[in-house]
């Protein structure tokens, strides 16, 4: 603290507790997933928290198969922001919009190229899944089963996003993700268990 | 209370964003009124705001606790506001010119809440910080000066100055 004399201290008699005009903080909340997202590599706890629901990792597969946990985790991030963005009405002006068609092209051409490999993939996958896996017990089928579920969610949701804002790039890049941690995750999980497709 | 705070920057350290949301909760009035205090702009407040809630959620690791949390996070804040105004602004650390002030907020009335904002808005923004940083948050020159660059004895140039100048507003108003 300074010395200074409260006859100076025209400021206290201010309100220094303002509240904004908006909530800030599913806007923060957005910002801190999209950093969380860029943060994959980092081992993440078993226990995943969104909104309000804690989603619980079964601890047999946290457990025995890291990779797993972490892959889940990912998605269910990425379905979290997904959520989070779809819901977000507030969007910053776009400086170049001409710049920006050409990018959703792009990424458009990005995502149909692995729509392609991810409905193979995941036809395969789900075909062996419904079918005789020996190795693997019901309960961990019922638990990717939940996983992919989510992804699917997910999907679904920023396809939504991408209809409702075609201007807003980053759904799409959103959209691209998820396919791709699907796809890694499904490969990984195929390694491990010693699949080939 | 102090125990609850410290509770919820631990379980935020640990990646719980509904704790941090509750830090949020108590904090974001405080902080919003001191970046709009600082930079003037309601809107711009409101990013600065936001930029301040994600910087303190990634430098939370650094928060040691030997303090309250709100004084660690004001001084984010604050650095946050002065890093925007350094960077958008006509930010004065060096000299002080004497027209600047006699420029300033030129009869206008004095004394209410608001009065003392508009008078604060027609401030530099060197000045304004000065005087907030030093009156309202408390720091000694010393500590402006690690903060916003500025010498110390510039720092108590403006701090006159930007007094001087809020004082004769409140004479003409009586």
């Amino acid at each position: 603290m300074n010395n200074k004399n409260e006859n100076d201290n025209v400021l206290g008699s201010l309100n220094w507790d303002i509240k904004p005009d908006r909530d800030l903080w599913p806007e923060i909340q957005a910002k801190l997933d999209a950093n969380s997202e860029l943060a994959l590599t980092t081992p993440l706890e078993p226990q995943v928290q969104a909104q309000g629901t804690v989603l619980q990792m079964p601890a047999h597969i946290g457990g025995q198969k890291p990779w797993l946990a972490v892959s889940m985790a990912a998605c269910m991030m990425l379905a979290l922001g997904a959520f989070i963005m779809s819901s977000m009405s507030f969007q910053r002006a776009q400086d170049t919009y001409d710049l920006q068609a050409s990018y959703i092209e792009y990424q458009k051409s990005q995502i149909s190229l692995i729509e392609q490999q991810h409905s193979q993939v995941r036809a395969q996958f789900t075909a062996l899944l419904n079918g005789d896996l020996g190795t693997i017990d019901s309960t961990t089928v019922a638990e990717i089963e939940m996983v992919l579920l989510t992804i699917d969610n997910a999907s679904l949701e920023l396809k939504q996003a991408i209809l409702a804002h075609p201007t807003n790039s980053s759904y799409a890049a959103k959209l691209a993700r998820t396919y791709k941690e699907e796809l890694k995750l499904l490969n990984k999980f195929k390694t491990a268990n010693g699949i080939s497709i | 209370m102090l125990d609850e705070e410290l509770q919820l920057v631990s379980r935020s350290k640990n990646g719980d964003q509904s704790a941090y949301e509750s830090l949020y909760r108590a904090n974001i009035g405080k902080v919003y009124a001191l970046c709009l205090r600082l930079c003037g702009q309601k809107e711009l407040a409101e990013d600065l705001a936001q930029e301040s809630f994600i910087r303190a959620w990634q430098k939370l690791d650094s928060f040691r606790g030997d303090a309250k949390f709100s004084s660690w996070l004001f001084r984010l804040t604050s650095n946050v506001v002065i890093g925007h105004l350094r960077k958008h602004s006509k930010w004065q650390v060096d000299s002080l010119d004497d027209h600047e002030y006699e420029q300033s907020a030129v009869n206008r009335p004095f004394g209410l809440q608001e009065e003392i904002d508009q008078a604060l808005r027609c401030l530099s923004d060197t000045a304004r910080v000065v005087l907030i940083m030093y009156e309202y948050l408390g720091y000694q020159h010393n500590e402006i000066s690690e903060i916003t660059g500025m010498a110390i004895g510039t720092s108590k140039t403006h701090l006159h100055r930007a007094r001087t100048t809020l004082r004769a507003q409140a004479e003409q108003q009586l």
